[in-house]
């Protein structure tokens, strides 16, 4: 990643990797906002109830 | 409404005695903000005399002998004899302390030169003044020296115009060696000129020659915008609230930046009331009550925006001007620059609030921005106490730990020490009766499910998860983390192969990659890799890794009965073999670029057009020519535009609804994914033998393909199919299948095991795909979803 530039996973800023204590975040600010969102379970990933039921059936020989 | 402006409406209070004597009770102190305290004073005058609406020009010159003139095309100071003391209403005005007709509200609704104390003081400290006074046709002058006319008002002239001019050189006797400061003047013009978009304000400055004028239609709009001109605002359009109720008039603007200060200035009649008062504590109560209000009522926004506000968290961020006018302001604080008026924070508040509603109701769309903005101050100001109270409770901590859901080892040096990140607890079982206890601990995490919708379920790691592993890992959250503290060296996720392991590993990857970086930088993550297959042939077993050692195994066997002619060439059994195995890694390849929205369509146009660096995308001609093609098979394409990721690059949108709903972005950022790397490389290693006819002998069975590509998928199936003839393939789906012993053999023995060490460069992609699952809920992304969802299921970081 070295000198790489990715965005705030919060606010989209670009941000530098080097020298950024808040990495991969663009600020103390939106580290914490991130930490706050994890912490009241607003992280989801949804999905489809079928994707799962499919899932209990016996997979035999190879690939999906 | 114009109400006569005469000797008669000018009320004597008092003398100037005393005003050399003791000048700073008057204007604060003699030093420069005194001295410029003088010039504010006759400058106030005017705008009163503009805010009245009898004036839109002011001209300001402060002379090369250190004098300074106020100028005005106001009335005019009435020059008539003055009632009660027989003498002209200029020179009363001028020499007697407290007089002008400010002090009664029937000439002047409002006015400014409140704070101060009249022009008369103005004159006392000076070493001279001269007043010239045009008015009904004539002109009128009359001279002072430090306060005391050197004679009668005299008539000198006719004239056309009206207006006052005030010339006055402050007096060196009590201020010393000053100077009028441009940069202070021109500050405090501009500022006026905001404030007063009616007014024209003109500065001369006959010492160095400079000239300027102030003039902004916009007034309180145009003064945050200038005020933000060096910063990100949040939202484009300024807000613009105005109103008045009884005499009082109420003007506010703002607007939010990306800055976390507050920029807020108060004024009262033109007045900077440096230390707020009633008026700012009025509109900060209706600022958090308004976006509270809104937060909570506003339809359709997103659940996460419900928040309670407090009223830190409207601060941040905030540029605004409040402007009142109105009587009879009471300046408290100390310097006089509070406003006390207890009746002003209501009367605020309620034309704040009003506007306000009314504006965010209006303007949605800048509405969710400042709603956006605001909540995230809230969240950060939220989450830094959480943090601080996870980190601070030792006690709670050492509970999570001894509460059992963490199976702790023996080992004290962390160096030695393991801990295993388990899905589920079934699996969490197993991992605990096959583990070695000495240096391995276990941590099962769930995660938790939502049912939000009948269709579908959200995945989230809990909150009490999420304590449980920072608590494990003992080195804090938030500001409060510190690798170093770190009990465990080695931090090992293991999860299943299926969805639902895939999706908590993509959280505990997002997570680490977003809140412990350094674990990752310091390379203590990893990823069990326990075997995906199992084959059983006759009386042996074979745990296999993943798909591509699952190939090699069916193409060793297949391959004694398998003949590959490409061209008129039969290739040799080593070289089908190699051939073979490429063709399964572009397969792979593409079938991850699959997972991430883009069909194998897509990315072999790039391959094939030569898109495959990422300036290739630079040349705006090519990329044209490129959606040409895209359109020639079906696709629709959308505008070619600068791409976000490259800045002199190209990029543009492509959908299709061929075989679900596809919509990708073809730009730079494509050739630099490590899929699309392998897809080239699998590409160019195939290259000598595309273009040319391929038969495939299977056993009995014969094909025949125009070209290795696009027979890609058939021939392997066929090979495959042949390759796992008498062999009964396990596919683990969980951990959970495994026993104890099969699972730490296969996954957890150091000495056999294979961990995939977590690089940043993964966890930025697993966070990338976690926002694609998680993002808001935009209808492209859920048919994203349900179109590849099934693929999801062999997620690899």
């Amino acid at each position: 990643m070295a000198g790489k530039l990715t965005r705030c996973p919060v606010c989209g800023k670009p941000v530098s990797w080097e020298e950024n204590p808040y990495r991969p975040f663009c600020s103390r600010r939106c580290k914490l906002v991130d930490l706050d969102l994890w912490l009241s379970e607003e992280y989801r990933i949804s999905v489809p109830r079928e994707v799962l039921e499919d899932e209990t059936e016996e997979v035999e020989g190879g690939k999906v | 409404m114009v109400q006569a402006y005469g000797a008669e409406a000018i009320r004597v209070l008092s003398g100037l005695e005393g005003v050399r004597v003791r000048p700073a009770m008057y204007i604060g102190s003699t030093g420069p903000e005194g001295f410029h305290h003088l010039l504010w004073e006759v400058l106030d005058n005017a705008v009163d005399e503009a805010l009245a609406g009898y004036c839109d020009r002011i001209r300001v010159i402060l002379h090369a002998d250190g004098s300074a003139t106020v100028e005005d095309n106001g009335r005019g100071i009435p020059v008539d004899i003055h009632p009660q003391e027989g003498v002209s209403a200029l020179e009363v005005v001028m020499t007697r302390l407290h007089a002008g007709g400010k002090f009664e509200k029937t000439a002047y609704k409002v006015s400014g030169g409140l704070h101060g104390v009249g022009v008369s003081v103005v004159n006392a400290l000076s070493e001279w003044l001269v007043a010239e006074v045009h008015r009904e046709g004539r002109i009128y002058r009359q001279r002072y020296s430090r306060g005391v006319p050197e004679g009668p008002v005299e008539e000198i002239g006719r004239t056309q115009r009206s207006g006052t001019r005030i010339t006055f050189k402050p007096d060196p006797e009590i201020f010393g060696e000053q100077e009028f400061d441009y940069q202070v003047v021109r500050h405090r013009l501009r500022e006026l000129a905001f404030l007063n978009p009616q007014v024209r304000f003109y500065l001369r400055d006959e010492r160095s020659g400079a000239e300027e004028k102030f003039h902004f239609r916009g007034g309180l709009v145009e003064f945050v915008q200038h005020l933000n001109r060096k910063r990100e605002p949040v939202h484009r359009k300024v807000v613009y609230i105005s109103g008045e109720r009884d005499l009082v008039q109420v003007e506010v603007a703002l607007q939010y930046h990306n800055g976390y200060t507050e920029t807020l200035y108060a004024y009262v009649n033109n007045i900077h009331t440096r230390e707020g008062g009633t008026h700012v504590v009025g509109f900060r109560t209706a600022l958090t009550r308004a976006l509270n209000r809104y937060l909570a009522g506003a339809e359709g926004l997103p659940k996460n925006l419900r928040v309670k506000l407090e009223g830190e968290d409207v601060r941040e961020g905030l540029c605004a001007v409040i402007s009142i006018r109105m009587p009879d302001p009471q300046f408290e604080g100390q310097t006089k620059m509070k406003l006390g008026n207890s009746e002003i924070k209501p009367l605020v508040e309620s034309i704040v609030f009003e506007g306000l509603m009314r504006f965010l109701e209006e303007n949605p769309s800048e509405a969710r921005r400042i709603a956006t903005r605001v909540v995230q101050a809230a969240r950060a100001r939220e989450a830094a106490r959480k943090a601080r109270e996870i980190a601070r409770k030792k006690g709670e901590a050492l509970e999570v730990l001894t509460a059992g859901k963490l199976a702790e080892c023996q080992e004290k040096d962390p160096e030695k020490r393991e801990l295993f990140l388990v899905e589920g607890d079934s699996a969490g079982g197993s991992a605990k009766q096959a583990r070695d206890r000495r240096f391995q601990a276990i941590l099962p995490l769930r995660g938790k499910i939502l049912n939000v919708e009948k269709a579908r379920i959200d995945k989230v790691l809990s909150s009490e998860e999420i304590k449980q592993l920072v608590a494990s890992l003992g080195a804090g959250i938030g500001p409060d983390f510190d690798a170093d503290r770190s009990r465990f060296r080695r931090i090992i996720i293991m999860t299943d192969a299926d969805v639902d392991g895939a999706h908590i590993r993509t959280l505990l990857l997002t997570f680490f990659y977003r809140q412990m970086t350094e674990i990752i930088e310091r390379g203590w993550l990893y990823i069990a890799q326990p075997p995906l297959y199992r084959v059983n042939e006759g009386k042996k077993d074979v745990y296999l890794k993943d798909d591509a050692e699952l190939d090699a195994y069916l193409f060793t066997r297949a391959l004694k009965q398998v003949k590959l002619k490409v061209g008129e060439r039969e290739l040799p059994s080593p070289e089908t073999r190699t051939v073979l195995e490429h063709l399964a890694g572009l397969e792979r390849a593409l079938s991850e670029l699959l997972r991430r929205g883009i069909p194998p369509e897509g990315v072999l146009i790039l391959v094939r057009q030569g898109f495959t660096r990422a300036d290739h995308f630079d040349d705006e001609e090519r990329v044209r020519e490129l959606t040409r093609v895209f359109r020639e098979r079906g696709y629709a394409v959308g505008r070619v535009k600068p791409s976000t990721h490259r800045e002199s690059a190209y990029e543009f949108e492509v959908t299709s609804s061929r075989g679900g709903y596809v919509s990708f972005s073809v730009g730079p950022e494509l050739p630099t994914r490590r899929e699309f790397r392998e897809v080239l490389r699998y590409y160019g290693k195939l290259e000598p033998y595309l273009g040319k006819e391929v038969r495939l002998e299977v056993g009995e069975d014969t094909g025949v393909w125009e070209d290795l590509v696009s027979g890609l998928s058939s021939i392997l199936s066929r090979v495959r199919e042949l390759g796992r003839k008498g062999l009964h393939i396990q596919r683990y789906k969980g951990l959970g299948e495994m026993n104890p012993s099969q699972l730490w053999e296969t996954t957890m023995d150091p000495e056999r095991r294979t961990l995939l060490r977590v690089e940043v460069q993964d966890a930025a992609e697993a966070d990338e795909l976690f926002t694609t699952l998680m993002g808001e809920k935009v209808e492209p992304r859920r048919e994203f979803i349900q179109t590849h969802a099934m693929e999801y299921r062999e997620l690899d970081v």
